[in-house]
C-alpha cells in the first residue's frame, strides 16, 4: 500500500504538467509529506544519529500520519521515524522537525529557546525563514514551492546540496 | 574543331611513350595514388574519431544535464529543467535537448532556432548514441539514489560532410604542393635520364639513318648509361671493322675472280692454236711434236691450277686428312725442290739448298708437307726477276723443323703483310707478271702448316728487298730407320717402275689419252670402256693398278670397285678413283667402296705415274 502511494505520488512529480497535481488529485499536504522526504536525502548532518532518523512533526494536522506513509527507505543509513509532538522540547534529539502553519505565533520563540544544532527545521508558514527556519514551504501558481536560508542551515551546522538550492523559489544568506 | 580534337587524342593514344611522358605520369601516378590512399586511411580514421569524440562529449553534457535535471524532476519543477536545458544556447553543436519524465513524455526541452522540434514522446533508442545521416541522438538515463527518474536526450550535429570537405581541401592542397615538387624533381630527373637518352636516340638515330654511319654515343652521365653507351660504341666499332674486313675480303674475291678468269683464259690461246696448227695437213713432224708439247704444258697447267683451287678450299676448311707417317727431312726438301725446279730453272734462280740437319724425321703428311715447301720454293722463282737468288735453309730448333726459304725479289710492302696468308691475296704489282697465279699459294701453305700444327711466317724489308718465309713444324726427331720407309713419291727407284694398269672410263678418248701417257713411261696397259668390261679385262689381265672412272653408264665407279675387291687379282691391286668431284664427302665414299686413292678430274699423268711407282716400288720393297 505504501508503495502504490509513493507510485502515485511520483506520478504526479515527474508528470509534465505540475497543475495536474495542484489541481488537487493529491493534496497539499501529500506534496508537503513527499518533499520532506526528499530534502532530506539533499541534507548532510554533521552526525549520523544514534539510533532513528527521527522526523518530528508539530502540527494539528494529519502530517506525520502523512509522512510515515511515504517512507520507502532509510536515510542516512537508519530507519525513518516519524513522532507526532506537542512541544518543541519533544523535538530534541529528532533530525527533522516539521513545523505546520498553525502554530505561527509559537515559531519565532520556539526556536529561540531550542538548542539548533543538528536539526533541520522546516516550516509551512509565510515567512518562516525570518522566524529562523532553513526551509520553508510556499505555494506559488497553486504549486508547492519551498525557500532555503542558509545562514539557518549553517547555524544548524547543517550543509545543503546545491542542487537543492537550484530548485528552490529563493535562497536566503 | 571537335573532329579535330578527337584526331590529336587518338594519334596521340597510337604514339609510343616517351620516356619524358612515362616518367611523369609515374610520378602523378605514385605520388597521386598515395596521397589519395593515404588521405582515405586517414579520413576514415578522423570520422570514426570525431564520431567518438562528438559521443563522448554529448555523453558528459547529458550526465552534467542529467545531474542537473535530478533535483527539478525530483521536486518537479520543469522551469529549473528548461533553465538548465538552454544552456545548452552555448555549444553550438546540439540541435535540440530534451529531458522526458519516465512515463516517456517530454517534460522540458531546449530547441534551437530552425531545428526541428523534440518528439512528444521518449525516442526509442536505449542509453548511448547513434547516428542518422548528419545527425547524432545521444540518450542518457536520469538515476539518483537508484532511482530512474527521467531520461536525457540530446540531438546534435554530426558534420561528418564538412570534415570531408575540409579533409579535402587539405588533400587537395597538399597534393598539389607536393606535385609541384615532383615534378619539378621530375624535370631535374629528366635534364639527368632523359637529355641524355635523347641526344643518346638521335645518336642512333643518324647512324641507322645514314645521315653520320661515324657518329659514336656521347659520354653519359649515368653509370648505367655509360655503360650502354660504351657497349653501343664497341659494337658499332667492331661491326664497321667486319664491315671494313667484309668489304676487303669482297674486293679479294672480286680480284682473285678477275685473276682466275685471266689465269684460266691463259692456257687456252696457246692450247687454241696448238689444236688449229694440228688440224692443219702437211704439218711436220717437228711442228707437230711441237704443238703437242704446247697443249700438253697448258693443260697441265690449267689442271694444276684447277687442283690447286679445290686443294686450298679444302685445306683452308680443316677437311683434308692428313696421313701421317715418319718422313726424313732430307727426302721431302728433295721432293719439294724436284718440283719446283722447272719454276726456278726457268727464270735461270741460283737455287742454294742449305740442310745441314742428316738423320733427322718428321711425322707428317709427305705429300703435303713438300707441297708447302715447293709453293714456298715456286712462290720465291715466280716473284724474283730472272737471274735471282734463291736460299733454302733447313734447321732444327728445340724440336721444331725451321725451312726458311728467302729470295732477292720484289719483296712485300709492309701493308701487304698482315693479309700475305689470306686466301685470294697476291701481291698487287704482281698481278702484271707474267707468272700470274691466283693468289691462293700462301693460303694453301698456311694452311696445310696449321694442319701440321706449324707456323708460316713471312717478313720482308720492303719493296724490291727481297723476302724471307719461315716454317716451323714441331716434331723434329733423330731418324728411327733412316734407309727404311717410302720416303716421298719421288723417291721410288727408277728401275722397278714398270706394271700392269687397267684404264676403265666410258670416255675412251680420257681413257686412251691417259693409257698413251701411262704406255709413254713403259707401263703395260689396257683400257676398257665400261665397268663390266673392265672387270672382265682385269680377271685375264691380273693389273697392278686400275685407274677407274666412276661415273659410267653401265655399273659406277664405286659398285666396280667393289666387286673388284672380291675377285683375287683384285684384292691387292691399287684401286684409283677418278671423279669430277673432289669434296670430302666423294673422297669417303670411295675410300668406303674399296679405293686406295681418288683423284680429280682431269688426273695428271705425272701424278698417277709418281702414284703407280709408289705403290709399285712398296709392294716390291716388302
Amino acid at each position: 500500500l505504501q508503495l502504490s502511494i509513493r507510485m502515485l505520488a511520483a506520478v504526479c512529480l515527474f508528470s509534465a504538467s505540475g497543475a495536474y497535481c495542484a489541481d488537487g488529485a493529491y493534496p497539499e499536504p501529500s506534496v508537503k509529506a513527499a518533499f520532506l522526504l526528499r530534502i532530506a536525502e539533499y541534507v548532510q548532518w554533521p552526525a549520523p544519529p544514534a539510533g532513528d532518523f527521527v522526523i518530528a512533526v508539530l502540527d494539528r494536522g494529519d502530517m506525520a500520519d502523512r509522512v510515515q506513509a511515504l517512507v520507502t527507505r532509510p536515510l542516512l543509513g537508519r530507519p525513518v521515524r516519524v513522532r507526532r509532538v506537542r512541544t518543541i522540547q519533544e523535538a530534541i534529539g529528532a533530525q527533522m522537525l516539521y513545523v505546520g502553519n498553525d502554530r505561527r505565533r509559537d515559531l519565532r520563540t520556539l526556536l529561540r529557546s531550542m538548542p539548533a544544532r543538528g536539526l533541520l527545521v522546516v516550516s509551512d508558514q509565510d515567512d518562516g525563514l525570518a522566524a529562523g527556519s532553513a526551509i520553508n514551504f510556499l505555494l506559488a501558481d497553486g504549486r508547492v514551492r519551498f525557500e532555503v536560508s542558509l545562514d539557518a542551515a549553517r547555524r544548524a551546522g547543517l550543509s545543503i546540496n546545491a542542487d537543492l538550492l537550484s530548485v528552490a523559489t529563493r535562497v536566503a544568506q | 574543331m571537335m573532329r579535330q580534337l578527337v584526331q590529336r587524342l587518338r594519334s596521340r593514344i597510337g604514339r609510343p611513350y616517351s620516356l619524358r611522358g612515362k616518367l611523369t605520369r609515374l610520378i602523378v601516378v605514385t605520388i597521386g595514388g598515395t596521397l589519395l590512399t593515404m588521405t582515405a586511411a586517414l579520413l576514415y580514421r578522423d570520422l570514426a574519431q570525431y564520431r567518438h569524440s562528438l559521443a563522448a562529449d554529448l555523453a558528459i553534457d547529458a550526465d552534467i544535464m542529467a545531474l542537473l535535471a535530478a533535483p527539478a524532476l525530483d521536486f518537479d519543477i520543469p522551469e529549473t529543467a528548461q533553465r538548465n536545458l538552454s544552456s545548452f544556447r552555448r555549444k553550438t553543436a546540439v540541435l535540440a535537448a530534451g529531458i522526458y519524465s519516465t512515463d516517456g513524455k517530454l517534460y522540458a526541452s531546449y530547441v534551437r532556432e530552425g531545428a526541428d522540434p523534440l518528439p512528444a514522446m521518449r525516442p526509442a533508442m536505449g542509453p548511448g548514441a547513434r547516428v542518422t545521416g548528419d545527425v547524432m541522438h545521444v540518450v542518457r538515463s536520469i538515476i539518483r539514489e537508484e532511482e530512474l527518474l527521467g531520461t536525457v536526450y540530446l540531438r546534435a550535429t554530426y558534420d561528418y560532410r564538412g570534415h570531408i570537405r575540409a579533409y579535402l581541401g587539405i588533400l587537395a592542397l597538399i597534393m598539389l604542393l607536393s606535385m609541384g615538387v615532383a615534378l619539378a624533381l621530375a624535370a631535374r630527373l629528366r635534364r639527368r635520364i632523359t637529355v641524355p637518352v635523347e641526344a643518346f636516340a638521335a645518336v642512333a638515330d643518324d647512324i641507322v639513318s645514314g645521315r653520320n654511319p661515324d657518329r659514336r654515343a656521347p659520354p653519359m652521365p649515368l653509370q648505367e648509361f655509360a655503360s650502354i653507351a660504351s657497349a653501343f660504341n664497341s659494337v658499332l666499332d667492331e661491326s664497321e671493322q667486319r664491315m671494313q674486313s667484309l668489304r676487303e675480303a669482297d674486293r679479294r674475291k672480286d680480284d682473285f675472280l678477275a685473276t682466275l678468269a685471266h689465269e684460266l683464259r691463259n692456257p687456252l690461246a696457246p692450247i687454241r692454236h696448238a689444236a688449229r696448227l694440228l688440224q692443219m695437213s702437211g704439218l711436220e713432224e717437228s711442228q707437230a711434236q711441237a704443238a703437242r708439247d704446247i697443249i700438253s704444258r697448258q693443260v697441265a697447267r690449267m689442271a694444276l691450277l684447277l687442283d690447286d683451287l679445290l686443294e686450298v678450299s679444302r685445306v683452308t676448311l680443316g677437311r683434308v686428312e692428313l696421313r701421317r707417317e715418319r718422313v726424313s727431312i732430307a727426302s721431302l726438301v728433295r721432293v719439294a725442290v724436284e718440283t719446283s725446279k722447272p719454276a726456278i730453272e726457268q727464270k735461270r734462280h741460283e737455287l742454294a739448298v742449305d740442310l745441314p740437319v742428316t738423320g733427322m724425321e718428321l711425322e707428317v703428311d709427305p705429300l703435303r708437307m713438300s707441297q708447302a715447301l715447293s709453293n714456298l720454293l715456286t712462290n720465291a722463282a715466280k716473284y724474283t726477276d730472272p737471274g735471282g737468288r734463291i736460299a733454302l735453309k733447313v734447321r732444327c730448333e728445340e724440336g721444331e723443323a725451321v725451312f726458311t726459304v728467302q729470295d732477292s725479289g720484289i719483296g712485300i710492302s709492309a701493308a701487304a703483310l698482315p693479309t700475305l696468308f689470306e686466301m685470294f691475296s697476291q701481291v698487287e704489282s704482281a698481278i702484271d707478271r707474267s707468272e700470274g697465279g691466283l693468289g691462293i699459294g700462301l693460303a694453301l701453305v698456311k694452311g696445310l702448316v696449321r694442319l701440321h700444327g706449324g707456323t708460316v711466317h713471312a717478313a720482308s724489308e720492303g719493296p724490291g728487298k727481297g723476302s724471307t718465309f719461315t716454317l716451323r713444324i714441331p716434331g723434329c726427331r733423330p731418324e728411327a730407320s733412316p734407309e727404311l720407309g717410302p720416303g716421298g713419291q719421288g723417291l721410288a727407284p727408277q728401275g722397278e717402275r714398270r706394271g700392269r694398269i687397267l684404264v676403265v672410263d666410258d670416255n675412251t678418248d680420257a681413257a686412251s689419252s691417259l693409257a698413251m701417257v701411262l704406255r709413254s713411261a713403259g707401263h703395260t696397259v689396257l683400257t676398257a670402256g665400261g665397268g663390266e668390261e673392265g672387270l672382265a679385262l682385269g680377271a685375264s689381265m691380273h693389273p697392278d693398278v686400275v685407274l677407274l672412272d666412276i661415273g659410267m653408264p653401265d655399273l659406277n665407279g664405286y659398285d666396280v670397285a667393289r666387286r673388284m675387291r672380291f675377285t683375287d687379282w683384285g684384292r691387292n691391286c691399287m684401286l684409283v678413283a677418278l671423279t669430277g668431284w673432289g669434296q670430302k664427302e666423294d673422297v669417303e665414299r670411295a675410300h668406303g667402296a674399296g679405293f686406295d686413292f681418288h683423284m680429280t678430274k682431269p688426273a695428271d699423268p705425272e701424278r698417277i705415274e709418281r702414284l703407280v711407282a709408289e705403290f709399285l716400288g712398296s709392294r716390291r720393297s716388302t
